[in-house]
């Protein structure tokens, strides 16, 4: 059923929703805006249950009792009252500026760099991170649940209808091209384990605009059920799987993540070569815990710079503090400054961000506080220099060259010399040269 | 400086009209087809842009005293596709209509493409009953895996529309909508279409059973209360085609494809 504009309806605690504009339809539903407590909210309202309603209805309200884990999800806040047999539930508006990310993979939207589309792949794991680590698996991970801002990479997560303990079995079973293996062979339903694996699906296709699994075979099959079942399913290889080739990548089927890959650094490649790898295949257990994509996507995004010979400018990816050869000029990048971290070093260049994740081990909520960045200052001469730039939000305590301790306010500037040392949050870090 | 990427790769999904235009279609019903095709376009043009999954393309054939296609150089992209409208007049030769399905839906006609296809969806319209011998040319589409595994769905308008034959094309009854008004029919076939191209892009759960069945299911409740003149023909129709009839032929090679 459709609402008529300004139709009341009601939560489960009696509080009145006024119906706006209908906003989209989807699979299961529609979008409306609303208004609520004197905000206005988006409606969805299901059409048709596919599902046990009843349990999904219970599900939801749980949800919105236990409350949003985190800011990156449009979570649930109200149930309403059954309406001629059917219900819906209040989240947070899409706010302006976020994109679906089925359309940025369609390129119909684009990142202006490199680095936000990173932090929203950063973002994508750290919010995993955050439901698996209390308890409760997404379910349906799929590329129209993710709104995306490509100015900043910053990411919504909706659709979080689905979310529940994990291992409960709603009756959803996901988006063909996105579910686990195990799933599409109807052996397994979602739980964490097949979160993860699509999980990695997403973050390959948003760093690479390419399905992991879609190569030569995805070229050979008819998209029809008896051969994605094998594609996704009981044939499921990876596009680079270093033991078989018979779904390599193909120009057709893989043209950017042939011309990307090569460029990844080695950490990076070793991640997804580990997810989509014959054993994390088939053994779900194998598959890189959320945190080690934390890990190597704040190490890979600290690792994006900017080409410095004039004219080009291209940004590119340092694999090696002195050997990276910029693929647009040719020109090795010269890493002169580098941050010193415990796990490995980080060149000190523009736009050079360490978060707190990046010192040392710390909790999911904490992860992608940053620390410092490096920025560029304009001296009253013109000439411009880079400094390092507290963003911590506190005092960060360093000490300079010649020893003498120095409390650094938000906000203030560090010079980028060798031989200072920066405490935050318990853990040193020293600025260096190289070679 | 932006990110550049090529377009991502995507598989065509071709949906595909088969609209008696015999005499007994003119006025209104003609009419409202030729009006529900412009919207359909518009609609199919809208989902392929959004679709991540498939890059829907639009094929029409015509069959009154014989069959044309509207498409005759082949699936077409919606950007820059017209529909110019369609008239009516002769028999209604469903089997020669038939027949250039299995010849077209082929990788050496109409199925040419690097990245592949998804299984077509073909949406049959009729208003009367078949006067060729489309039973010969439906044993004969049946050997094309093509349109043996197509999404076949039907539209019988009005009460002349023979649904037990249209239940056998489809392979279901359940595939086969019947409408008795022509607002209702122009509203259908775009419902319908908006529906059918998104068939793919949408969650599954786990006891979601047949496609076809599915995108009948959620155009009639799209449909829903509007109008009761829309109804699924009754159970009482015409048992589908034979097992045997449908199942002829061995599928499991993937090259033929
Ligand atoms: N919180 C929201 N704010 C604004 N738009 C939304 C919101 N949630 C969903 N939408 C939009 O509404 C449409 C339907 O969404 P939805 O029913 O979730 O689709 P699906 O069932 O396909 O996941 C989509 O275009 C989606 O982008
Ligand atoms: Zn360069």
């Amino acid at each position: 059923m459709a609402f008529e504009e300004n139709r009341i309806i009601k939560t489960t605690n009696g509080d009145p929703i006024r119906i706006g504009k209908l906003i989209g339809s989807g699979g299961q539903g529609d979008v409306y805006i609303v208004d609520f407590k004197g905000q206005k909210k988006a409606l969805k309202w299901y059409r048709k249950f596919a599902v046990d309603k009843d349990k999904f209805r219970k599900n939801l309200i749980e949800n919105v009792r236990r409350g949003r884990p985190d800011p990156a999800f449009l979570w649930p806040e109200a149930v309403t009252e059954e309406v001629d047999g059917s219900y819906g539930y209040i989240m947070d508006l899409r706010p302006e500026g976020y994109h679906e990310l089925s359309q940025i993979i369609l390129g119909k939207v684009n990142f202006p760099s490199f680095k936000p589309m990173v932090e929203a792949a950063i973002h994508i794991v750290n919010a995993f991170r955050i439901i698996h680590g209390i308890g409760y698996s997404y379910q349906d991970l799929n590329d129209g649940g993710f709104f995306v801002n490509p100015k900043n990479g910053d990411l919504l997560i909706c659709d979080c209808d689905n979310v529940s303990g994990n291992n409960t079995d709603l009756g959803i079973i996901g988006k063909p091209r996105y579910m686990a293996p195990e799933i599409v062979k109807g052996q397994a339903r979602p739980n964490l384990l097949t979160d993860r694996f699509s999980m990695a699906i997403i973050l390959f296709l948003l760093l690479l605009h390419t399905h992991p699994l879609e190569g030569q075979k995805w070229i050979d099959y008819p998209q029809e059920e008896r051969f994605t079942r094998k594609l996704y399913g009981e044939e499921a290889c990876f596009i680079f799987d270093p033991t078989d080739n018979s779904n390599q990548a193909t120009k057709i089927s893989s043209a950017n993540a042939l011309k990307y890959w090569p460029q990844l650094p080695q950490y990076l490649k070793d991640i997804f070569l580990k997810s989509f790898s014959k054993e994390a295949i088939s053994t779900p257990t194998k598959r890189p815990a959320d945190v080690e994509f934390v890990r190597v996507l704040t190490r890979f995004r600290s690792d994006i710079v900017t080409c410095l010979t004039p004219k080009c400018g291209h940004e590119l990816f340092i694999r090696g503090t002195n050997d990276t050869e910029c693929p647009y000029c040719k020109k090795t990048f010269d890493v002169r400054t580098i941050f010193r971290l415990a796990e490995y070093p980080v060149v000190a260049a523009k736009g050079s961000k360490i978060f707190r994740c990046q010192l040392g081990v710390c909790n999911a909520k904490d992860a992608l506080d940053p620390v410092v960045r490096v920025a560029q200052k304009t001296n009253p001469d013109g000439t411009v220099k880079l400094m390092i730039q507290n963003i911590s939000g506190g005092n960060l305590n360093c000490v300079d060259t010649k020893g003498q301790s120095r409390v650094v306010p938000h906000e203030g500037l560090i010079p980028l010399k060798k031989g200072i040392k920066i405490s935050a949050y318990g853990h040193d870090f020293m600025i260096d040269d190289i070679g | 400086m932006s990110v550049e990427f090529e377009p991502i790769a995507r598989k065509v999904l071709p949906i595909i009209y088969v609209i008696d235009t015999s005499g007994s279609m003119r006025g209104d019903k003609i009419a409202s087809v030729n009006e529900a095709m412009v919207e359909t376009v518009d609609v199919l043009r809208e989902v392929s842009r959004e679709n991540a999954d498939a890059d829907v393309k639009i094929g029409a054939i015509t069959f009154s005293s014989g069959a044309e296609w509207v498409t005759a150089n082949g699936l077409e992209s919606l950007e820059d596709f017209v529909w110019n409208p369609v008239t009516e007049g002769g028999v209604t030769d469903l089997g020669a209509a038939l027949k250039e399905l299995s010849v077209k839906l082929s990788r050496s006609a109409f199925l040419k493409s690097d990245t592949g296809f998804a299984v077509p969806v073909i949406m049959f319209l009729s208003d009367g009953g078949p006067t060729d011998n489309w039973k010969k040319e439906y044993a004969a589409a049946m050997g094309n895996n093509w349109f043996k595994h197509a999404r076949k769905i039907a539209i019988a308008i009005g009460a002349d529309a023979k649904e037990d034959v249209l239940a056998q094309v489809t392979g279901n009854i359940e595939s086969v909508i019947r409408v008795d008004d022509v607002a209702t029919l122009k509203k259908l076939v775009v419902v319908l279409t908006a529906t059918a191209s998104k068939i793919g892009t949408q969650t599954h759960s786990s006891d979601a059973g047949n496609v076809d069945k599915q995108i009948v299911d959620d155009t009639m409740e799209q449909m829903g209360g509007t109008d009761a003149r829309v109804e699924t023909a009754p159970e009482n129709q015409p048992k589908p085609v034979e097992e045997d009839a449908v199942s002829g032929g061995d599928d499991t090679d993937e090259d033929d494809w």
